[in-house]
């Protein structure tokens, strides 16, 4: 082993974030791979090893023989001072190699807080910050996830990012890049090439204009790029390529466990929420394969938990066949099985007699909005009837804690529906206390979660303002004032960061500039209070001249050329137009399985989703 | 319930497994090797699984041991061969046996210390520690659960030998080990670079043998 890591391993907290070895993490022969990718989740190991895409893309690539995919993780403080006092390159955990070296290097975008920890594991690889400053071929610095959507304000710093899901589109781009480096292209001329993929997206190959009034003109593609970039999507759920094994961790991680992915999409359409239409149109896996994948994974893992992700997971058709299909091995092994994303208006008693079987943990909701016009603004198509139902189902089961997650700054939003909020958790601690037989000698806790509305692009509400700061707070204060139970205990986000969210989530390019400041000021870790330091942020934008509230605090009429038009993820603006005035006049749009709304998303399958 | 002590070696990468960890990684090889334990009852039903003397992180061990229980039959030889076909690198089994000792048998341990000091050739390193060992009287603060309280070291160093070869100190010691009185190399390593100022460059540090009071090899 390097001696020189040897020893900085030895002063760092949690060394295990650093030293590889895992359980099936992957070690090849250098000598004998032609493509080293270096996947780059930029926030610190415990969180970027529990995401899911990271686990496919790795064994993906490390199925495939002539290529060598290994892990990166953001350092935290201690590592990242040590590494840069003793000279130590940013490396990849599985062969310790700095992954300047590497053929690609790889981000996931899973949110926008982690932006400026892209820009410091570039800095700590020794990979020039722009894109216009790297020369050769190798390392291509590729980009995905969910907010490759806009991907623009980190259009300086990325060469090339991939929209949408990821399974076939990136063995395509190693595979050209095998072809590029054999016959010697420029990166300029992989680049060009790479554009032609569908799903693609090369951000140099665009040159965007600017209105007077600071809004965009129109971005012009060069070079033979497609005017609309596409995002690509997996055909059949059933035959894509899912892990055998993961990477176990020594440490403990966010969530330490076997995942299966029921479906992508969803049917739901809620207004505010991205995820519910970027990753349409909605298909689901196969109960049969979903109960493999499950077994095969717990089995070579020693797992004790297999969470059944998606977007909603009630909403899988075949929900209660797969948990049958479970519960024989799962039980047998003593293998617990984590329902996350339930909602609340198909949430049956029989559902929870089979999830509590192993463990009893709390259960979360969410209503995300306190009063019914509020929630049929963004179309979450729950009652105040169904709420109280699915909590009477979850008190007569014997919990006695039910978490509550619900927004605020909502388009529209007025006091009424900010008091609403606790009043709804006051009828649910009133509920528990009128049942007979509620679990005896226990009281009630009712934790409420508020986050605030960030307004995110593919969504109707893309056009919205986000509140102020001020407005939020000031709801924020009302809303802990308003209560008068011990019962309901009130958590909230901090409003300053979701007002970087909402900048960054719809920014322009013109944010690269402030984004690199704010990383030059200290900024690395933002998602993390500790480390998150606003005044750093609020000093880059005033060097730079940039008033963030244009991008967050702005409505912007529907016309408006979004930093985000060229690309495509298949609902439509047309759509996003029709569900945003539907919003306005508080009307609801029935889910995908009752009734087809035509956002478009289906074009990409080419039949009708159900 | 039959009661099994496997033994086991932890070296390279895996002596940045912290104690908590390697018990969550055990309980995780026991399941993939299909090795039959018994769960505890009740609410959140786990495998039992105790280590009779935790290793400190950073150190490499040729004597780990694990106690569990079995609720079927299996061959020691067996639940080696499935161990290892399962266990992470750095991590190996070489024993299995129903323990011969309690846990609370274990009185000494034996370690192999390689060091060496900041800024100070190997010739000087040894020169400095053999003085300071050679001390009639070497005090340190332990922390222990009653709160920290002042010890008496240089009674508690056992076969202590110093030499030098490829440029490194080896320093070779027999300690109090167990429940009673714990002491490792890195409490007597402090207590040395408080008293004489000296920083320590490269340690490495191997746990080779564990006793019981009578120095019978623990088992």
């Amino acid at each position: 082993m390097n001696p020189e890591l040897e020893r900085i391993f030895m002063k760092v907290q949690k060394p295990g974030r650093y030293t590889g070895g895992e359980l099936n993490s992957v070690v090849k022969d250098p000598a004998k791979v032609d493509f080293r990718f270096a996947f780059c989740f930029p926030d610190l190991y415990e969180v970027g090893m529990s995401h899911l895409g990271m686990k496919i893309l790795y064994s993906l690539y490390n199925r495939e023989e002539n290529m060598w995919c290994e892990r990166v993780f953001a350092p935290d403080t201690d590592m990242e001072a040590l590494m840069r006092k003793e000279q130590i390159p940013l490396f990849g955990l599985e062969s310790r190699d700095p992954i300047r070296d590497f053929d690609m290097v790889g981000f996931t975008l899973q949110y926008e807080m982690s932006y400026t920890a892209i820009l410091n594991m570039l800095d700590l690889a020794g990979i020039p910050l722009h894109t216009a400053d790297r020369k050769s071929l190798a390392p291509m610095i590729v980009a995905g996830g969910p907010c490759a959507c806009n991907p623009e304000p980190l259009a300086d710093f990325i060469d090339l990012f991939v929209l949408g899901e990821g399974e076939e589109i990136n063995l395509e781009l190693a595979h050209l890049f095998l072809q590029a480096k054999k016959e010697g292209w420029s990166r300029e001329a992989y680049l060009q090439q790479a554009s032609q993929i569908e799903g693609v997206y090369v951000p140099s190959l665009y040159e965007v204009t600017y209105k007077a009034d600071g809004t965009i003109e129109r971005v012009a593609p060069l070079d033979g790029a497609p005017a609309v970039t596409h995002k690509r999507i997996i055909q059949d759920l059933d035959k894509v390529f899912f892990p055998e094994n993961f990477v176990v961790p020594f440490l403990e991680t966010v969530h330490d466990r076997a995942v299966i992915e029921l479906f992508r999409g969803c049917i739901r359409g809620c207004r505010f929420c991205q995820a519910g239409f970027i990753y349409r149109p909605f298909r689901e896996k196969n109960s049969e394969t979903l109960n493999k994948n499950g077994y095969d994974l717990c089995a070579s893992t020693g797992y004790d938990e297999v969470s059944l992700s998606s977007l909603s997971t009630s909403d899988y058709s075949q929900l209660e066949g797969l948990l049958e299909e479970m519960l024989p091995w799962t039980e047998q092994d003593k293998v617990n099985l984590s329902l996350p994303s339930l909602r609340i208006d198909n949430f049956s008693p029989s559902l929870m007699e089979k999830i509590s079987k192993v463990r009893k943990s709390g259960l979360t909701f969410a209503p995300e909005a306190g009063t019914q016009r509020m929630r049929d603004v963004i179309n979450k198509n729950v009652t105040e009837d169904e709420v109280l139902a699915t909590c009477r189902t979850a008190f007569e089961g014997g919990y006695t804690s039910v978490k509550l997650y619900f927004m605020m700054g909502l388009p529209t939003e007025t006091k009424e529906d900010i008091e609403g909020v606790v009043d709804l958790a006051q009828k649910v601690v009133d509920l528990f206390y009128s049942l007979p037989d509620k679990p005896k000698g226990k009281g009630v806790n009712v934790t409420v979660s508020l986050a605030c509305f960030v307004p995110k692009p593919f969504t109707p509400f893309e056009f919205e303002p986000q509140d102020t700061e001020e407005m939020l707070r000031e709801k924020q204060r009302h809303m802990v004032g308003y209560n008068r139970s011990k019962k309901i205990r009130i958590n909230y986000h901090e409003s300053k960061t979701s007002f970087l969210e909402a900048v960054l989530a719809r920014g322009d390019r013109r944010l690269c500039a402030v984004l690199e400041d704010a990383w030059k000021n200290g900024c690395k870790l933002d998602g993390w209070t500790e480390h998150f330091n606003y005044d750093a942020w609020v000093a880059a934008f005033e060097k730079n001249g940039i008033d963030g509230t244009f991008y967050a605090n702005r409505t912007r009429p529907y016309d408006e050329v979004m930093p985000w038009d060229h690309l495509d993820y298949g609902v439509s603006k047309q759509f996003l137009i029709r569900e945003n005035q539907k919003a306005h006049a508080d009307t609801p749009t029935p889910n995908c399985r009752e009734h087809c709304s035509g956002c478009g998303a289906n074009r990409l399958i080419g039949r009708s989703c159900f | 319930m039959e009661p099994m002590r496997v033994f086991y070696q932890k070296t390279g990468t895996a002596k940045y497994i912290s104690h908590l960890d390697i018990n969550r990684c055990f309980q995780r090889a026991m399941k993939r090797a299909g090795i039959p334990l018994w769960f505890t009852e009740g609410f959140n039903p786990h495998a039992y699984l105790t280590f009779p003397l935790p290793l400190a992180l950073g150190y490499e061990s040729l004597c780990e041991c694990v106690d569990f229980r079995l609720v079927g039959e299996m061959a020691p030889e067996e639940i080696i061969k499935r161990l290892n076909d399962t266990l992470p690198a750095g991590l190996r089994a070489y024993g299995a046996t129903p323990p011969v000792y309690k846990a609370a048998d274990i009185a000494l341990a034996a370690y192999e210390v390689r060091l060496t000091l900041a800024d100070t050739d190997v010739v000087q390193a040894q020169k400095i520690l053999e003085a300071f060992f050679a001390q009639p009287q070497i005090t340190t603060m332990k922390r222990t659960k009653k709160g920290e309280r002042e010890i008496s070291l240089k009674e508690h160093l056992h076969d202590l030998t110093l030499g030098a070869a490829e440029g490194e100190i080896r320093l070779d010691v027999l300690l109090p080990a167990g429940s009673e009185l714990n002491i490792n190399p890195t409490l007597v390593l402090d207590a040395f670079g408080q008293q004489t100022g000296m920083m320590i460059d490269r340690l490495a540090v191997k746990k080779t043998a564990v006793f019981t009071q009578d120095k019978k090899n623990f088992a």
